[in-house]
């Protein structure tokens, strides 16, 4: 075994070229496979991760017959140690407390059915960021006729702004963005832009009585940060809940039907209003990742300390079964795909062995013809073909490093259209690539199981050999 | 001279031929199963927002679109009707009634959108006609009029889907080889009515073990489902004055989309008999859905419908699905990031074959080399080999991905539903692979390329060869 | 001669009498509910009543003052709880209005709302507004006979007329035969199952006539297993003088 080892080892530096070509394809083979991965669980990972976030999060704490039945009358009492508790459970990032119900809101003569979500203004930050939503720049009639009357705005700039009438922007940069004016016009004219677009708007704050109006509602009420909305409905056992709120801003929900009805308020407001005492209806939990082994985990901590025997914690994928399903399969068609690079890259290893083989052929010739057993030569070509395998193997995990470390924290900036969008939602708009995990070692054995299959071939070709045609090169 | 040298070196190494026009066929099969597969995915997602539910462009009153009122009708009617059908493109439309109304049963009630349609006209422009569950009666005709079709979610949020267990079903179910034992704890069951699948499956899971269930179950449930078609359902609106008006319509079948927001909401109905309801002769059209023939037209097709039409809102699928629109744009990027990782793959998957190729021939070469022939020829020559091989192998893998990917796009590529850590799921997904014909030229050029480009190193490398080195034997 | 004017007379009017009495001994079905019915609606009332909603592990009291005018006018006015307290339902017709003194606001419930329960209650506010349809919508036949409590009475079953706008599948109704109490309503959905049945009982005198007092309402879906709804009629006076002026928006916010 030893000597056929040596020989081995000798024959791969005794060719460097052959060497360094053959280590070479299962190289690029992992290297490719590993960035491919790479990227799709991170660009789709980031996602699923923006959408979990910042809808249902990881886990929630519910009655455990409030997911059947969203009433408030399934809610339970609001507990600070129990929430002390949870943040301390392993992989919990945050915990956001919500009291979510149905009211009718109004304003004037009109009325709409509205969701109301009652939430912590301080830990929803963390969660569905209100405040990153909030309408600070508004085209209106008026601002654009402030813009014609008062300033020196170029007529086609004057247009560009004239063809985002009713659009509203949580930040300049939006504002910049859609518009979309050329640099020096930007500097120009973006600041008396920006100041006539720029309406009144603020926060929650502690335990205020205000609320905040999606836009479109808002739209609807005819209503602005100052006026009053009117809210009027049932409450917990059924009590009536009737209030006048002032609205201290307008946000603007990325998805059209929730920004038709959505009402934001604290929830000790909330509580009042639906004489819901000391009640919430969920506890929103964000964990560290979403790997089934965290959120199991997680999900039996929590479960575990929690006091009230009504309540109970439900991981994402089971209050949103359907998106769960949405997302495998759409996983399967990520799989599907590397399995054609799979293909690709198997042909590039197997190809490169074969003509390596091919241009052995008289040296094999002469072996055998000096008397070297078949099978001796199999073995030795199978420990090269090993030694080649591990080399490249190794290389190429080690050359992917640097690279998806790279991109995973400086990912690609995704620009345009879609960036506004995904940032309308509140993500980042950003493909980055998954930090180093199992996949990397996956990937490493699936290239391993290739070289094997690939020296399946030869090997028969080295027990079919006829040395007297072999040594004729 | 160089043309039949190397057209005649392709034949005489048969072996090396067959690689490196293999390694084009697999790169057009691999690019275009991917983009094939891509596609699929694409459209199943896009395909259901829009067959089911959005179409390619809907136009609105500009109120309508911030409450579902029904006075809020779609102005100037008829000048809108003529500009539609002077749209080039132009595939389909139909004008709907919607409202929002009350659906009541004994059991329960909720809000619904509910739809006046003309059945027949939909047809051109909804697949809902063809989503029907199976035992879930028949889609809406003109000659019943007093018909109304809901989806699957409705029928449960009202009661409407009920489970029960009778002699004949504990029969069928003998059939299909359910033991005695399970049979016979059916039997205590029979002729209870259960009307929710909530309801049901506690009942199930207290009489059955967990291996009973997960064995059975499904099929249980199946022959048990009895969804009341012909019942009757109430429908509450307000007519034109705000007077609440109410009429009763009949189930006449159950239909379920993948979007359960969409089905929760929408209940079908003949136009005519609607407008029986909210009174007068005129059927009011809340709402008008345009199909083209090409969904990448919709924005031109807004416009100029903008213009004409002005007095509503006009709107394209981007805009009235837009999380369908941003996976869209999403995938895309996400798309070519992979083909380009895996054309990479391929330009080194032949680089590297090719440089082997090029080690084999070292003796012939060299033989030539000292023959006489200059090296730019023999570039010239391998270059050639490869050219011709690249196109050979094109033939064949633009031949076979296309029959690939036609005999895919009819069966569909079933996942399974393995993850990462090889767990199975039991998630089956279906993608249907379809390419357009731009995409398969586009892939096969870039295929093509790649192999030319990829062989020019090793060509050159070819050419550094010294033919004294190249003449001595292993 | 006259002895036999007299006696035909005499006949006659015996005759009469008792025809008036047969009639009255054996009126059909629909007549019966027609009676049941105007016995508890009167031409107009007013009233005080209690309603007490029962829910697994809480209950609520709602009292209020309820004037009705015919089957098209009547008028609520919570009086307790604190939260409830001042608001006011109209109902004029098929429209409902509620009034919320302590937002300043009057609403007119639009059909979206109509199936939302009344005040947290197992009635809806539909339920308040057609809860005199029973005579016009349905066709009656008696189908048999029960005591309930003491009081016989004759079982008529509700079949619902093609065009009527009804849920139901049909209605039982238990009506004495004597007094035309309604002691009894089941209601069954198209497939013949019980959703919901009414019971009356404490028959008290009431203004000028004997009624039942108490009328518990129960649901019968699984899920709402333990829940019902009582009300308790404590005085109502019939017949008094109001017109459907009384029955009005601007009379809403001044009513006490």
């Amino acid at each position: 075994m030893n000597q056929e080892f040596k020989i081995a080892w000798r024959n791969l530096w005794r060719n460097r070229r052959r060497t360094i070509i053959t280590s070479a394809s299962v190289f690029f083979a992992v290297f490719f496979a590993v960035i491919m991965r790479s990227y799709q669980l991170g660009a789709y990972d980031h996602m699923i991760n923006n959408f979990i976030e910042s809808f249902t999060g990881y886990l929630q704490v519910q009655h455990e017959k409030y997911q059947d039945n969203p009433l408030i009358d399934y809610s339970f009492d609001q507990n600070d140690a129990t929430v002390a508790e949870i943040l301390k459970v392993k992989n919990v990032v945050s915990v956001a407390p919500h009291l979510e119900s149905f009211t009718l809101a109004s304003s004037g003569t009109q009325t709409k059915g509205v969701a109301v979500i009652a939430i912590d203004p301080v830990k929803e930050k963390n969660f569905s960021d209100p405040e990153g939503k909030l309408v600070k720049y508004r085209i209106t009639d008026n601002a654009v006729q402030q813009l014609k009357d008062g300033s020196a705005l170029p007529d086609d700039v004057l247009e560009k702004v004239k063809k985002n009438l009713g659009r509203a922007y949580s930040s300049p940069l939006r504002l910049e963005r859609e518009l979309a004016l050329s640099a020096e016009d930007n500097e120009l004219h973006m600041p008396k832009i920006l100041q006539c677009a720029e309406i009144s708007n603020g926060y929650l704050a502690g335990d205020d009585e205000g609320i905040l109006v999606s836009d479109r509602l808002a739209g609807y009420l005819k209503v602005a940060a100052g006026d009053s909305v009117i809210l009027m409905g049932q409450g917990y056992h059924g009590a009536s809940a009737n209030g006048i709120f002032p609205v201290r801003g307008i946000i603007k929900m990325p998805s059209p039907e929730i920004d038709n009805k959505l009402i934001i308020m604290t929830i000790p407001a909330a509580q009042t209003f639906f004489d819901a005492d000391g009640k919430i209806t969920s506890l929103v939990v964000n964990l560290t990742d979403k790997s089934s082994r965290t959120i199991r985990a997680a999900k039996s901590g929590i479960n575990a300390l929690l006091h009230d025997k009504n309540t109970t914690a439900k991981t994402w994928y089971e209050l949103n079964p359907i998106m769960y399903q949405q997302i495998k399969g759409d996983s399967q068609s990520g799989i599907a795909m590397l399995g054609v690079l799979y293909f690709i890259i198997f042909f590039g290893i197997f190809g490169t062995v074969l003509m390596m083989v091919s241009e052995r052929k008289r040296e094999f010739g002469v072996l055998v013809a000096i008397g070297m057993q078949k099978t001796k030569l199999k073995r030795v070509f199978t420990i090269e073909m090993i030694l080649l395998g591990t080399i490249g193997l190794v290389g190429g995990l080690l050359a992917s490093v640097p690279l998806i470390t790279y991109f995973c924290y400086h990912p690609i900036v995704l620009k345009g259209e879609l960036a506004s969008m995904m940032e309308d939602w509140g993500w980042e708009a950003i493909m980055p690539t998954a930090p180093i995990g199992s996949y990397f070692y996956w990937q490493a054995v699936v290239v391993l199981f290739m070289v094997a299959l690939a020296t399946i071939y030869p090997l028969r070709q080295i027990g079919r050999l006829k040395e007297t045609e072999a040594l004729k090169g | 001279m160089i043309w039949s040298v190397a057209w005649k070196n392709i034949w005489r190494n048969k072996k090396r031929s067959l690689v490196v026009i293999f390694a084009v066929t697999l790169g057009i099969i691999a690019g275009v199963l991917l983009v094939g597969i891509m596609e699929g995915w694409f459209r199943e997602r896009l395909d259901s927002a829009i067959y089911n539910e959005v179409s390619h462009i809907q136009i609105h009153n500009k109120e309508y679109v911030k409450n579902e009122e029904i006075n809020l009708t779609v102005r100037n009617p008829d000048e809108t009707a003529q500009s539609i059908d002077s749209l080039p493109g132009l595939s389909a439309w139909v004008k709907r009634t919607k409202i929002i109304a009350m659906a009541n049963t004994p059991w329960a009630n909720t809000g619904v959108l509910i739809y006046g349609i003309d059945p027949e006209k939909e047809k051109s422009i909804t697949n809902i006609y063809k989503k029907i569950v199976t035992d879930g009666g028949r889609y809406l005709t003109a000659q019943n009029p007093g018909d109304i079709l809901i989806s699957d979610k409705t029928a449960e949020i009202l009661k409407l889907k009920q489970y029960l267990i009778s002699d004949s079903i504990i029969r069928e179910l003998a059939v299909k080889k359910v033991p005695a034992t399970v049979l016979a704890k059916l039997e205590t069951l029979k002729d209870k009515r259960f009307r929710s699948p909530k309801d049901f499956r506690e009942v199930l899971k207290k009489e059955f073990s967990k291996k009973e269930l997960d064995r059975y179950g499904p099929l249980i449930t199946e022959k048990a489902l009895d969804y009341r078609i012909r019942n009757k359902i109430q429908i509450s609106i307000s007519d034109r004055e705000g007077n609440p008006i109410q009429g009763i319509f009949r189930v006449c079948g159950i239909y379920k989309t993948t979007n359960t927001g969409f089905d929760q909401t929408a209940v079908f109905v003949n136009a005519g008999e609607l407008a029986k309801l909210y009174g007068g002769d005129d059927l009011l059209t809340h709402e008008i859905a345009v199909l083209l023939d090409n969904m990448d037209q919709a924005e031109v097709m807004k416009e100029k419908l903008s213009h004409i039409s002005g007095e509503n809102t006009v709107r394209t699928w981007k805009e009235l699905a837009p999380d369908a629109a941003m996976m869209n744009d999403f995938m895309i990027i996400y798309y070519f990031i992979f083909l380009g990782i895996i054309m990479l793959a391929l330009a080194f998957g032949i680089i590297n074959t090719m440089l082997m190729t090029i080690l084999e021939r070292t003796k012939e070469l060299g033989m030539l080399m000292a023959i006489g022939m200059n090296r730019r020829r023999i570039f010239g020559m391998i270059m050639l080999e490869t050219i011709f091989l690249t196109f050979v192998g094109a033939a064949a893998g633009m031949l076979s991905g296309w029959t690939i990917i036609k005999i895919l796009g009819r069966t569909g590529i079933h996942f399974a539903g393995w993850g990462e850590g090889f767990e199975a799921i039991g998630y089956a997904a279906k993608v249907y692979p379809v390419v357009t014909p731009e995409f398969f030229v586009f892939t096969t050029i870039m295929v093509i390329t790649t192999a030319i480009i990829s062989s020019l190193w090793p060509a050159r490398k070819a050419l550094k060869l010294n033919p004294v080195d190249a003449l001595r034997t292993v | 001669m006259s002895t036999n004017l007299f006696v035909t007379i005499c006949l006659l009017a015996f005759f009469l009498i008792s025809f008036q009495e047969g009639k009255s001994q054996n009126p059909d079905a629909t007549e019966i509910v027609k009676r049941a019915q105007d016995k508890v609606n009167g031409l107009s009332s007013k009233g005080t009543m209690t309603m007490t909603i029962v829910r697994p592990g809480w209950s609520r009291e709602v009292t209020m003052k309820a004037w009705s005018l015919g089957t098209d006018f009547s008028l609520i006015y919570i009086t307790s709880p604190a939260k409830d307290a001042g608001q006011v339902f109209l109902k004029r017709y098929n429209d409902m209005w509620n009034w919320m003194p302590s937002i300043n606001r009057m609403i007119k419930i639009p059909p979206s709302m109509m199936g939302q329960s009344w005040m947290g209650s197992d009635f809806t506010n539909d339920d308040l507004v057609k809860m005199n349809s029973m005579v016009d919508d349905y066709q009656h036949h008696i189908i048999g006979n029960e005591v309930i409590n003491g009081y016989a009475c004759h079982i008529i079953e509700l079949i619902p007329n093609p065009e009527a706008a009804v849920v139901w599948g049909k209605i039982l109704v238990w009506i004495s035969k004597t007094e035309y109490y309604e002691l009894r309503a089941e209601y069954y959905d198209e497939d013949g199952i019980l959703a919901n049945y009414m019971t009356s009982g404490e028959i008290k005198l009431m203004g000028d006539r004997m009624l039942p007092s108490k009328m518990v309402m129960i649901p019968m879906d699984a899920e709402k297993e333990g829940h019902e709804t009582r009300l308790e009629m404590m005085d109502t006076q019939f017949n008094i003088k109001i017109g459907e002026e009384f029955f009005s928006q601007q009379n809403m916010k001044t009513v006490r």
